[in-house]
């Protein structure tokens, strides 16, 4: 597991907050504002995704229940009173956790070969590269660990 | 003329999006077909006539490439065409859809307003070309 501080790091980073800020904001209208430390979502709801190919690792999402509810809403365009919303919780964070992953593997590697496939919840969630964000709603965990 | 559309991508999140964009542009679609990866695509092409088909790339057991190289693997079968729409935004990978025939590549994230805008062209230039 690579430090916090090298260069190569720090690139993933940046590439993690920007990423996962441009994907809330067009897939579900969502501002996020990027937090100075990393805090973990209470009772969150997680979604992690395992990577291999030119790198290997694991991304993972966590935010709370009721902001997940809220990002499922606006991410397929239904009520957030609809009956059915439950039920597609897991697989919106799913889709973000893949989008991002998809997007910072070929941000910090363009000639990037790589694999994706959902993953159990981290074991050690707070090792690897972490970046918290607050939305309007709640708060949101992206949590990117390269092997 | 409406075509059919075959939406392949292992996220039903997604492939409600790209309905819900159907629906929303009123696209000139009749038919619908799901498929949660490539060779359940596979077996719909097979099984029904697919005018268009819309696909992820990374997709258990058949990925989009996969796909698109079996299904012009055929004989006899005419060539379908194709959009896109993954988060696999590396060189190469782009570079080979469009040199298997991509009408179009569309990086997720997308709002449905704009896979409404570039899915509507692809399917206006699709019914040109037939």
């Amino acid at each position: 597991m690579p430090t916090t501080d090298t260069p190569r790091a720090i690139e993933a980073k940046a590439a993690l907050a920007r990423l996962v800020r441009h994907t809330l904001e067009v897939m579900c209208f969502a501002d996020a504002e990027l937090l100075p430390a990393a805090v973990a979502p209470a009772n969150a709801v997680t979604a992690c995704v395992s990577f291999s190919g030119s790198r290997l690792g694991y991304l993972q999402l966590e935010t709370e229940q009721e902001a997940a509810i809220t990002l499922t809403a606006a991410c397929l365009g239904l009520d957030r009173s609809d009956a059915d919303l439950g039920k597609h919780v897991d697989g919106t964070l799913e889709e973000l956790a893949s989008v991002v992953c998809g997007r910072v593997m070929t941000s910090l590697d363009p000639t990037a070969r790589f694999e994706m496939r959902p993953a159990p919840a981290l074991d050690k969630a707070n090792e690897g590269i972490q970046q918290t964000f607050r939305l309007d709603f709640g708060i949101l965990r992206a949590i990117l660990q390269l092997c | 003329m409406p075509s059919s559309v075959l939406i392949a991508d292992n996220s039903p999140v997604m492939r409600s999006i790209v309905e819900r964009a159907i629906r929303i542009g009123n696209l000139p679609v009749s038919a619908c077909y799901l498929a949660a990866d490539g060779r359940a695509a596979l077996r719909i092409a097979e099984a029904h006539p697919i005018d268009f088909l819309v696909t992820d790339i990374h997709m258990p057991e058949m990925d989009g490439e996969e796909l698109i190289q079996a299904l012009a693997a055929r004989p006899q079968a005419r060539p379908i065409p194709f959009l896109v729409a993954s988060a696999d935004a590396s060189v190469g990978r782009i570079e080979r859809m469009l040199a298997l025939g991509a009408s179009d590549y569309l990086l997720k994230p997308f709002s449905v307003s704009t896979l409404c805008t570039r899915l509507g062209k692809a399917l206006e230039a699709a019914h040109a070309h037939n």
